[in-house]
């Protein structure tokens, strides 16, 4: 043991030359100035040294304390910015975690519902099997009219379908409920459609109503344009053409300014800029009458739109049976 | 309802490219789902006149046939065909020309023979096969009599057009016909220029009077029913010749888009196409007594139609019946008895006016779709087409059927009752659109469509014109308004409406809730659609489910009851494309039938098959198993605040010993165990696959509030022990039993082992606890939670007899 505080001195600083990383430079750190190290130790002795060689040696003892405490200070930031302790290949994937997934329809069902939650619509819901009057007469498509043909219905008796859309759910909303309405729905239908690219005889469908005193053509495309920009982004416009639904006169289709192209013309758009969404209008005074309201005072308007569409129209997505594939290649990717 | 250029051409002057004119009819409401447009592709094809045919010297396939090409000549030509004879009309391209599949035509030598051109077919000059009778697309095609001998084949045949498809909507029965464009063209027009809608512009001949008759026949038309056929004209026709339509006429169907048949089942297909009218051709000679009869029918009474069906007729049904019986399914299809045949001489023209539902009624029950069917339920025009078309078709008749004459015009319901005007109030109006029209520029938006509007005030009385069916109430007017005005020049602004919250149902919620769970857990969300196979579903032991009366595909004919079947085919798909493995669940409804009652309810099927976890360089590949659907489930059940126990279960899906029930108190909530292997072969499945079902509607119920518990903020201890008891003594039980017996300081008990076999005795398992103990108000000495481990010990052995293998502090 090192006895001098020249030879102290000597070893602490080959100690410290010969350190390879701030570990070794600490525990240098610990032997010489810990609690147990050599300079307090050193330190201790003072008081024991002979009255006229304490004050000098204690001078000495400082001195060097004084030294270590910066050579140990200096030779850890030296090591620092030269060595790393550790030298780890990132490019190796971390541990796997749950990879779980909504299904692409569910993820944009709950967007346009928080859509419309934000605009104090309610969220109502009605059963699939449904009555025949619910789904056709009580929206103004009566037995024997062409407007069923636009709707191949699945019959599990006389009387009792798969519901075709979820206009239904109006019709049970409006007659449980005074105005005003606010609602949305969403949910499964089912049309006697044969598989293809375009149809499946199971599909979602978002269905709103809004029905006040004073409520206007101008309200529904104003609720319209607020519904595309809160799902396909803020620059989505939207336009209405004229078409026919049973259920509202004036009656309207909506095509949105194509979110691909931004409406410069590509191939989802047909080249068009526009893209159709799905039916809107004003709700028939035949409806009204149906369930009870006045139409004196009260009016307003109802759309129908395609959750599938959406979909497809957001992602890019060509052929709606991926949807009902539940491919994980699929699915995995939203 | 498809329609050639050249047919609108012909009818309206307009001067829009074929894209402007699909994008501006589709501004006012009539879709053209597709265009094509076809252009002459042959060169040098001429019109001649065979002027002799005669077997060719040394090939025995070919004729020799010498044409006229009129102004151009000669020419002797070399054919395989066998439909050519002296004094037919047919094309040939001359050498040098090219047919339409680009093959270039050369004089050439058969034997000693020179051909000097190619006679052709259909299929040379690239013409529309679905536009062709079948004698047309046999062999070289016959131009009619008529076609100009020397002239070039596109001069005698309209060859270079393009062709729409019109897709109108149900209340555009308006637009299904060359007089239906024409005036939406009309209206275009008129919108463009700012000028009223003038009928004038039509270049089709619209007479308002009936034909001349000599009034020699006997002819008696009686309507039953007003409110189901309002007017009916019948047109008796003698001294009629059959045979083909003339070669003009045959070129101007082809630009209707209708395929010939006969001459009088082509005039009468002229007249649907070209004025939207249906007629249809009686032979008089068939018709007893000479009298038409529009009725309903009778219970029992039937008719043989014109596609060779005896049918039973509804009673009720709508139809037109000689003195004894029913000849035509009024509007739908005639009768095969009374049709006109090729040596009919007398015809009865029917020109007619149905209630449009009362001919859907017709169509749907009998399964009946006919091109006439499609109109009338659309709704024809009453008015103009039924004063015009009796006219329009008898000079068709004088002029196709040379020697013929009108014997008689017999009607009923002549004239058409005007139809009453309404009420429109402009105040009404604006408050509907949210807009600020005045009187004036609505008087001018309904002139563009040719409705006529007096105003008195703020109020108009609005008449529309005859072949606007669908105008009935106020807000149809509003519509044409709209339409007019272009629904994009109205305004838009978000609605002023009261400020409130939007809500949606606690079971959504609990939906969207489970969804994210599980899809945090690890699984992912399937779709599937909710059709099952009825077989499928008795062969897995289910009741039988709610059946389709009309499924799409036999495969698809009930309502699903379960998840399973959904779920087992994603999984299917997914592991038959090389998956390892396959962990899904899905939300929705499934469907039960109760004393012919049908019920639905939301149910969430959860399945794993295969891998659960996948394996990289840090993670061991983890197979799916019945612990790891348990634990999902106990993770889904905990993040509800749903408390529950389980139970043994015997149900058709799941393997007996290996499935259980799931309740909370008394409410069911659903079955959890591995799926039976007869049912996953049944669907498929050849691993094994762990599956639960539960009812969202019984979570729901079971959902409890949550309300904060103190917690100790002192530290525990912990104690192990393992015992050895016999094989039948469950987990639960030894989890009682330490619940038991360790006082209020237990905090939580984990099972951290659990086996059998090896070094243990046959019969014997042993579970390991770890147990936690912490106190509310002070820190636990070890000593007494000793003497806690030691009750528990104690109980264990006097309990199940559970010896202890090991305590470990
Ligand atoms: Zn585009």
């Amino acid at each position: 043991m090192p006895s001098t505080i020249d030879e102290i001195r000597s070893a602490l600083e080959a100690r410290l030359t010969a350190a390879r990383d701030a570990q070794d430079v600490r525990n240098a750190q610990i032997e010489y100035l810990g609690k147990k190290g050599t300079l307090t130790a050193l330190l201790k002795q003072i008081s024991t040294v002979s009255q006229d060689q304490r004050k000098q040696f204690g001078e000495q003892v400082n001195v060097l304390k004084q030294w270590a405490v910066q050579a140990i200070e200096q030779r850890l930031s030296e090591l620092s910015s030269t060595t790393r302790r550790y030298d780890i290949d990132f490019s190796l994937p971390g541990q796997l975690m749950p990879t779980g997934r909504k299904h692409i329809l569910t993820q944009v069902e709950e967007e346009v519902e928080s859509v419309f939650l934000s605009m104090g619509f309610d969220i109502e819901d009605g059963p699939e099997i449904e009555q025949e009057y619910f789904n056709f007469e009580a929206l103004n498509i009566p037995a024997d009219h062409p407007a069923r043909d636009m709707q191949d219905t699945f019959y599990l008796a006389p009387g009792t379908l798969l519901r075709t859309h979820t206009s239904p759910i109006q019709v049970r909303t409006m007659k449980r409920e005074k105005p005003p309405i606010r609602m949305i729905a969403t949910g499964r239908c089912y049309r006697r459609d044969a598989v293809d690219a375009s149809h499946t005889p199971v599909f979602t469908q978002v269905e709103g109503l809004v029905i006040d005193k004073g409520i206007t053509f101008a309200d529904l495309k104003g609720v319209l344009q607020e519904f595309v920009r809160g799902v396909f982004g803020p620059s989505t416009t939207v336009k209405l053409l004229p078409s026919f639904f049973p259920f509202v006169e004036p009656g309207a289709e909506t095509a949105i300014s194509c979110p691909i192209c931004g409406g410069k013309g590509c191939p989802t758009c047909k080249n068009s800029g526009w893209i159709e969404m799905g039916g809107s209008g004003m709700v028939h005074q035949n409806v009204l009458q149906e369930v009870g309201y006045d139409t004196s005072i009260y009016q307003g308007f109802a759309f129908g739109w395609g959750i599938e569409r959406i979909a497809m129209i957001k992602y890019g997505i060509r052929d709606i049976r991926m949807f009902y594939d539940n491919d994980l290649d699929f699915l995995s990717q939203f | 309802m498809r329609i050639k250029l050249s047919a609108l051409h012909a009818t309206i002057d307009f001067d829009y490219t074929p894209e402007e004119l699909v994008t501006k009819l589709g501004d006012v409401g009539i879709e053209i789902e597709s265009m094509e447009t076809t252009s002459v592709r042959f060169s040098d094809v001429f019109v001649a006149r065979v002027t002799h045919a005669a077997p060719h010297p040394t090939h025995q396939k070919l004729q020799l046939v010498d044409l006229d090409l009129g102004p151009r000549g000669t020419a002797s030509v070399c054919t395989a065909a066998t439909n050519v004879l002296e004094g037919d009309i047919v094309p040939v391209v001359v050498p040098g020309g090219r047919t339409a599949d680009g093959m270039e035509i050369a004089a050439r030598m058969f034997g000693a023979v020179e051909s000097s051109g190619m006679l052709c077919s259909w299929k040379e000059l690239g013409l529309d096969g679905d536009l062709l009778s079948a004698e047309e697309k046999e062999g070289i095609l016959h131009l009619g009599a008529g076609a100009v001998v020397g002239s070039l084949f596109e001069q005698a045949w309209p060859v270079g057009d393009t062709s729409f498809e019109v897709s109108v909507t149900p209340d555009r029965g308006d637009a299904l016909s060359v007089l239906g464009l024409a005036r939406w063209i009309e209206v275009l027009k008129a919108r463009q220029a700012n000028q009223p809608f003038d009928i004038g512009d039509i270049k089709l001949p619209l007479p308002s009077a009936l034909p001349h008759a000599r009034n020699d026949g006997e002819l008696m038309v009686t309507i039953e029913d007003r409110s189901l056929c309002s007017s009916y004209i019948g047109v008796l026709v003698q001294d009629v010749v059959s045979g083909p339509s003339s070669h003009a006429f045959r070129t101007q169907l082809y630009q209707l888009c209708v395929r010939p048949v006969s001459r009088i089942v082509d005039m009468t297909n002229l007249c649907l196409k070209q004025y939207g009218q249906p007629t249809h051709a009686f032979d008089y000679d068939r018709l007893l007594e000479h009298r038409i009869i529009v009725r309903t029918s009778l219970p029992g009474e039937t008719i043989v139609t014109l596609d060779g069906v005896l049918r039973l007729l509804e009673p009720g049904t709508l139809v037109i019946a000689d003195a004894t019986a029913p000849v035509a399914v009024a509007g739908v299809m005639g009768g095969l008895a009374s049709s006109v045949t090729a040596t009919t001489t007398r015809v009865v023209f029917e020109i007619a006016h149905f209630d449009p539902r009362a001919v859907a009624r017709s169509s749907r029950h009998l399964g009946i779709k006919t091109d006439a069917a499609y109109l009338y339920e659309r709704g024809t025009d009453p008015g103009l087409t039924v004063s015009a078309v009796p006219s329009v078709l008898s000079a068709l008749v004088r002029e196709q059927c040379l020697g013929s004459y009108i014997s008689r015009v017999a009607s009923a319901g002549i004239p058409v009752p005007v139809r009453p005007s309404l009420s429109l109030d402009l105040v009404r109006v604006n408050g509907y659109l949210g807009s600020d029209l005045g009187t004036e520029d609505i008087r001018r938006l309904f002139g563009y469509e040719g409705i006529t509007s007096r105003v008195t005030g703020t109020t108009f009385s609005v008449t529309p014109p005859s072949f606007r069916g669908d105008l009935t109430a106020w807000p149809e007017y509003v519509e044409e308004i709209v339409r007019m005005e272009g629904f994009d020049e109205f305004p838009s602004h978000a609605p002023r409406l009261l400020l409130r919250r939007g809500s949606e149902s606690p079971l959504k919620t609990l939906c969207k809730r489970l969804r994210q769970t599980l899809a945090g857990i690890g699984l992912v969300e399937s779709r599937t659609v909710s059709f099952v196979h009825q077989e499928v579903v008795v062969a897995m032991g289910l009741p039988p489910a709610p059946l389709l009366l009309n499924p799409l595909t036999e495969d698809w004919d009930a309502l699903r009851p379960t998840m399973v079947v959904g779920l087992a085919g994603a999984a299917l798909r997914n592991l038959s494309r090389g998956r390892e493995g396959f962990a899904s669940f899905e939300t929705g409804k499934t469907f039960s039938v109760r004393d012919r009652s049908f019920e639905e309810e939301t149910s969430l099927g959860i399945l794993l098959t295969g891998k659960w976890q996948d394996t990289n360089w840090t993670t061991p590949a983890l197979s799916s198993s019945i612990f790891v659907l348990k634990g999902i489930a106990e993770s889904m059940l905990h993040d509800l605040h749903i408390s529950f126990a389980v139970a043994p279960f015997d149900g058709p899906l799941l393997e007996p010993g290996a499935s259980v029930l799931i309740s909370s108190g008394t409410t069911s909530l659903g079955t959890l165990g591995i799926l039976r292997h007869e049912v996953g072969t049944l669907l498929g499945l050849e691993r094994d696959a762990f599956y639960a079902e539960f009812s969202v509607d019984a979570l729901l119920k079971s959902m409890s509030t949550v309300t904060f518990k103190e917690f100790s903020k002192f530290p525990s201890i912990r104690r192990d022990i393992a015992v050895l008891v016999d094989s039948s003594v469950t987990a639960g039980e030894l989890q009682a039993i330490i619940t038991e017996n360790s006082g209020p300081l237990l905090k939580a008990t984990v099972v951290f082992d659990s086996f059998q076999g090896g070094s243990l005795p046959a019969g014997k398992k042993s579970v390991g606890f770890s147990m936690e103990f912490a106190s509310p108000d002070r820190t636990l000495l070890g000593e007494e939670v000793d003497v806690l481990v030691g009750f528990v010990e104690t109980a264990l052995a006097s309990r199940v007899g559970g010896i202890l293998r090991r305590t470990r502090s």
